[in-house]
């Protein structure tokens, strides 16, 4: 087990160096200088674009660029975006908040989601099942956009229920967003807790539970429940990652100070230094989660071991 | 399980002793840490017996021809089913509303003259538009039969390439496992890791579409940034699934009866690993017509002069807009959520049908 | 059963559909009888020199920029600076109108030469005193090529500016002179700026942020793009900037402020939104005092103002919208297919349609919050469709798709739509909008003269001038002559005018060059802005600028 983290940690590196590497070259590779909007209706002053340009090594080839901000990596120095702000200081502002919102979408979306899809499975068929299906099946149909403004008009602006946006980002109020974020996230968990569930249920071992005088509930709970859970811890873990990153669009209904938004107006300033820096952070919090699903895999399932 | 230990495919406390496990199990020698599994294991029954004792006891249904008797099998099976029937009954209207629009609405969408009075600008329904007109006074039931191609164009593109990518590399991952597995593990994560907004934001910025790009390309390019980023989750279900069925008993006898590796996987891993993929592809096809919205809002999606639910939808989705005349978003997405609802009910009768644990 | 889903799907959609239409409900009464909200916002005057501890917090956004005067020219730096800072000259926050501020009298009899004095005993927030020195160093400080400042352009009008600049665009050689010729210190409280040539409207411009002084902490700043000063720039204004941070940016009321354009709360949190949307939900929920902005579709039926009972307003501002045509676009060339294209379009039906008439049909190209603004100098602003498809034909028609090219992150693809539709039913031409995904990617297109077809242009003031809105977009080879027009006499006009002796002279020289505008149809004038704006109940009035800021000082609470 020692051993097997050991080698996943270090296969992690070469994960991070290529996305960061695809993300610089991706970014590099956008039309458009990092000066071209932003002296309005003016072209900029050539003196301010060459300044610019020196400052933040965009007049070096994009491979020198990326081997630069990388030896200021090692040193942990995230470098400065566009507006003279260090990236660092950014990021350690913005994290926690993403990741409160992100915390709070996963257990929504993992109570809700499996709660919802053992109701539909036991009562495969049934009203409860059809209600699950519809009523995830709506969540997903609607884009995250549609749903986000929606529940703010009416869950905070007319009925009161939540603070109307988390400027502050306290846990009261990324609830509502919260509760967005997951909302996808909520049909895919209950839909696979559902099939994972009746296909276990099928199972011999079940029927031979039962013959021995399990209870139902307990079937479920013991048995079933376990091995079918599977496939939805590696989709929930697999999300955490997503959930941060997929944030863009509630953290801008929500005004949410998070990564989400960095993220867009990175791309939008053509802000390579800040872009990569977040979506490294984001990419070594996707990793670990996934170590860390893989090691529950082995407690949910015996017959996978990491030998 | 897993993820990748070059030369250590998943092995069970309970492998039978068939050869071709015997040499799984030699080499599982390099095997680190043996002593890992959970002690209670063997309170865990063993894996689909029935199958097991089904591949012991009719070693002949293990031809050739047991993979298509399978599909045959699974035909069989849905055509009973009235849900199969309704599903693909509703796909197959829109799929004809998305190749002969003119067939349900008189009025050309796309020509301006007609359909657009900006005058009429937000009016609810009426007699002439039974869905009322959008913000520029166009008529939202043309629109919204018009906007169909593009969407399900996108929706199923972008599934059927996530998919195969996904399905390809999954099954050769779980199923060789080593480096290969490794590499594409890891490979996987790359993309993974890269939210699929950030990634379709960047991507459609470095290839935004102009007026005059072809109807096809721009639709292209939108597939492209969502299966580029999408096809991981694909991979990472059809991995594990498939390492599920491996150690399963009839697949060892499968080959332990000689089957050589395409028709082993052909004939028995994918049929078999390949259901919770369609669960998830179908409820995929979905968020990837809905993602498409939320491409069009972010201002990168399709672009105008071409109509789709995902341009209209944004486009009426602004709270002002929905608290004064809802009927603009409403329509496209019923339209919407019929297509997302339709697939989904084919993907779950497929599945039904297809696995053989389930019949 | 499975048939059932189905119907269960439509019985939830028009479920939704009903919650959908009781959000509606009680919206759409609009109704001008509803003016509760005020035009003009009863002036505060300063008096209430707010006691223990107000504070009211304002919608602010992502400054560009690190925050030098000279290094900012968007509104998210440029509204806290405004408070920050004060200039020679400040500019009504009714009328635009140029008042001297740090200044006591800027004089000149040749409009080249200008002597200005200053008013003894202004601080900055640091405590030493504003001087001469601080205006000529600063100044110097931003047209210095190796500083790359945004605004150095400013500074071009004033003689010896051209020395200052870099000879290769590397700048690897040193500039001749690190200090302009035309600017003098004569005495701690007086100095002297001679420009190039007349400009008689030199007065007006030195309102401009720009302009500010620097004080002796600016320079001694080590860093050479003064990153450690810009965290929390000193100026000499009425707020001092005590935090600034990603959240937020908090202003507090400087104490020992002397000017006469006082702070009025004791506390102003500039609170950071990337979404107007975001804001104006906050303000309508009273969790934001104000906000600056309010979201386009909120505006239809007048669905803010029942929102925002008696916490709102409206101001006009010095911003007018243009389109363009390309310059490589042949087809574009002739005066009567640009007569066409601009007649062929209800200006009034979009901007009520769209806009639900918070910008109104632009006849000409100045806006008319400025001092010299004539009515009607663009003849063919007037719908007229059969005239238009005359023209059209007269000029042989468009082949091939004519585009619009609009940044799709403003807002701006409903109006081009529009105006793209009405092209196509009144000239029977094709159109279609070209959003690009970002104002950037805009702006490179107009910037390298790779975009076919219109493009738009949008215009803000810098400074309340007729001047402001010619000179810079329609002068032989401008910074921001988009469509390189270029007509002699029109730029002989702008000369005469820079030199006339009086405001009225200048300004009527100033509208006979903008009626030759009237006769080339550079571009299409669309339409004047209005800025709305909303407050909270906490707040009792509030003004806005023509600029579309707030004047922090004109705050009233409840």
């Amino acid at each position: 087990m020692g051993k097997f983290i050991v080698r996943r940690l270090l296969q992690m590196i070469p994960v991070i160096l290529g996305t960061t590497f695809l993300i610089f070259m991706m970014v590099y590779a956008l039309p458009g200088d990092p000066t071209d909007g932003r002296c309005g209706q003016r072209p900029c002053p050539p003196q301010y674009v060459e300044a610019f340009r020196r400052e933040y090594n965009l007049d070096k080839p994009v491979i020198v660029q990326y081997l630069l901000y990388l030896a200021k990596l090692l040193t942990g120095d995230f470098g400065t975006a566009y507006n003279g702000k260090t990236v660092l200081h950014e990021l350690s502002i913005r994290y926690p908040v993403t990741i409160k919102l992100a915390l709070i979408a996963i257990a929504i979306e993992a109570v809700i989601g499996i709660a919802a899809g053992i109701l539909a499975a036991i009562r495969k068929g049934k009203f409860i099942d059809n209600l699950v299906t519809v009523s995830t099946l709506l969540l997903i149909s609607f884009p995250v956009f549609v749903i986000g403004g929606l529940c703010q008009l009416v869950f905070g602006l007319q009925l009161g229920w939540f603070p109307v946006t988390a400027t502050e980002g306290t846990w009261e109020q990324l609830v509502l967003p919260g509760i967005v974020l997951a909302s996808l996230s909520v049909a895919y968990t209950a839909r696979l807790t559902r099939t994972s569930l009746v296909e276990n249920l099928r199972a011999d071992y079940v029927r031979t539970a039962r013959a021995k005088g399990l209870t139902v509930p307990r079937t479920i709970a013991v048995h079933a429940l376990r091995n079918s859970l599977i496939p939805v811890v590696t989709y929930i873990g697999a999300s955490f990652g997503a959930l941060m990153g997929g944030a863009i669009v509630t953290e801008r209904i929500f005004n949410i100070n998070g990564i989400g938004g960095y993220i867009y107006k990175s791309i939008h300033d053509r802000d390579g230094t800040a872009l990569v820096g977040t979506v490294l952070c984001l990419v070594v919090v996707y990793l670990v989660v996934n170590l860390l699903v893989d090691i529950l895999y082995g407690v949910l399932d015996p017959r996978m071991s990491h030998d | 399980m897993t993820d990748n230990f070059p030369g250590g495919p998943v092995k069970g406390p309970f492998d039978p002793s068939s050869s071709a496990n015997l040499a799984d199990a030699s080499r599982t020698a390099r095997a680190e840490d043996p002593t890992e599994v959970p002690p209670d294991s063997a309170a865990v029954p063993l894996v689909k017996p029935t199958m097991a004792v089904m591949a012991e006891v009719v070693p002949d249904v293990q031809d050739v021809a047991e993979a298509r008797s399978l599909w045959m099998d699974a035909w069989i099976t849905m055509r009973r089913r009235p849900l199969f029937w309704i599903s693909v009954a509703l796909i197959a209207v829109f799929v004809l509303m998305a190749a002969f629009p003119q067939l349900f609405s008189p009025l050309d969408a796309y020509n301006i003259k007609d359909a657009c009075d900006l005058n009429r600008a937000r009016l609810g329904p009426d007699a002439d538009a039974i869905f009322g007109y959008d913000l520029q006074g166009c008529d939202v039931y043309a629109r919204t039969i018009y906007g169909a191609r593009s969407s399900i164009l996108v929706g199923i593109f972008t599934t059927l390439l996530a998919t195969a990518i996904g399905v390809l590399l999954g099954t050769m991952g779980g199923f060789i496992g080593r480096w290969i597995d490794t590499l594409m593990s890891r490979t996987a994560d790359i993309f993974f890791a890269i939210p699929l907004l950030l990634g379709g934001i960047i991507i459609l910025y470095s290839f935004p579409s102009s007026p005059d790009t072809p109807y096809l390309l721009q639709v292209f390019k939108v597939v492209f940034a969502m299966a580029v980023l999408g096809w991981p989750n694909i991979f990472r279900i059809m991995r594990s699934s498939v390492m599920q069925v491996k150690p399963a008993e009839y697949v060892m006898a499968a080959r332990a009866l000689g089957g050589n590796a395409p028709h082993v996987i052909m004939g028995h891993i994918i049929p078999n690993a390949i259901a919770p993929v369609i669960v998830v592809a179908t409820i995929d096809l979905g968020a990837y017509i809905a993602t498409e919205a939320t491409l069009s809002f972010l201002g990168i999606g399709l672009q105008n002069p071409i109509i789709s639910w995902g341009i209209d939808i944004s486009a009426a989705s602004a709270l002002g807009y929905v608290r004064q005349a809802p009927h603009m978003l409403i329509f496209p997405s019923i339209f919407l959520s019929l297509t997302v609802l339709a697939f989904i009910m084919l993907g779950e009768v497929v599945r039904d049908a297809l696995d053989p644990k389930l019949k | 059963m499975r048939a059932s889903r189905v119907i269960m799907a439509a019985a939830s959609a028009a479920v939704f559909a009903l919650v959908l239409s009781a959000c509606g409900s009680g919206a759409g009464d609009g109704g001008d009888a509803a003016s509760t909200g005020s035009d003009d916002a009863a002036t505060a005057g300063s008096d209430g020199a707010a006691t223990g501890g107000t504070e009211v917090s304002i919608r602010g956004c992502t400054p560009e920029n690190p925050l030098i005067v000279t290094n900012t020219n968007e509104v998210c730096g440029g509204n806290v600076l405004d408070a920050v800072t004060s200039r020679l000259v400040h500019y009504n926050s009714d009328t635009a109108a140029p008042e001297l501020d740090l200044a006591e009298s800027i004089e000149s009899t040749d409009q080249i030469n200008f002597t200005v004095k200053l008013k003894q005993g202004y601080l900055f927030h640091d405590g030493t005193e504003v001087k001469a020195k601080n205006f000529v160093d600063a100044w110097n400080w931003a047209a210095y090529g190796p500083n790359g400042q945004l605004n150095s352009y400013f500074f071009e009008p004033i003689e010896g500016y051209a020395d200052l600049q870099c000879a290769d665009e590397e700048c690897a050689a040193a500039p001749a002179a690190e200090a302009m010729s035309g600017l003098a210190v004569v005495d701690d409280y007086t100095f002297t700026i001679k420009t190039v040539s007349p400009t008689s409207n030199l007065t007006v411009r030195l309102g401009y942020n720009a302009f500010a002084p620097q004080p002796d902490a600016f320079f001694a700043d080590t860093d050479p793009k003064k990153a450690n000063f810009a965290q929390l720039p000193i100026g000499s204004g009425p707020y001092k900037i005590v935090e600034n941070d990603d959240q937020a940016m908090v202003l507090e009321k400087f104490a020992d402020y002397s000017g006469q354009y006082p702070g009025s709360v004791d506390k102003v949190t500039f609170r950071i939104y990337d979404s107007t949307e975001a804001a104006y939900t906050d303000v309508v929920a009273n969790n934001l005092d104000a906000t600056d902005q309010i979201p386009g579709p909120q505006l239809i039926g007048d669905l803010w103002k029942d929102d925002l009972p008696d916490r709102w307003g409206t101001k006009d501002t010095g911003v007018i919208q243009v389109i363009t045509f390309s310059p490589i676009d042949e087809q574009l060339e002739s005066i009567e297919m640009r007569q066409a294209l601009s007649m062929a379009v209800d200006r009034a039906l979009i901007t009520k349609q769209i806009f639900n008439d918070a910008r109104t049909p632009a006849t000409g190209w100045v806006s008319p919050v400025v001092d010299g603004y004539k009515a009607g100098a663009c003849t063919a602003c007037v719908f007229d469709p059969d005239k238009a498809k005359e023209l059209y034909d007269k000029a042989g028609g468009y082949t091939g798709t004519l585009t619009i090219s609009v940044n799709g992150d403003g807002g701006h693809q409903e109006w081009a739509e529009a105006w793209c539709n009405q092209l196509i039913t009144n000239l029977g031409l094709d159109c279609a909008v070209n959003a690009t995904p970002d104002f950037a990617t805009l702006r490179k297109g107009i910037n390298a003269r790779e975009l076919k077809g219109l493009y738009r242009g949008g215009w803000q003031m810098d400074y309340p001038s007729i001047e402001n809105f010619l000179t810079p977009i329609y002068a032989t080879g401008a910074s921001s002559n988009d469509g390189d027009y270029s007509n002699p006499k029109f730029d002989d006009l702008l000369k005469q005018a820079a030199a006339a002796s009086s405001n009225d002279e200048a300004n009527a020289l100033y509208q006979q060059a903008e009626a030759i505008l009237g006769q080339d149809m550079p571009s299409m004038p669309q339409w004047y802005q209005q800025s709305q704006f909303g407050y909270s109940t906490k707040i009792k009035s509030l003004k806005m600028t023509p600029f579309s800021t707030f004047d922090l000082g004109s705050i009233e609470l409840n």
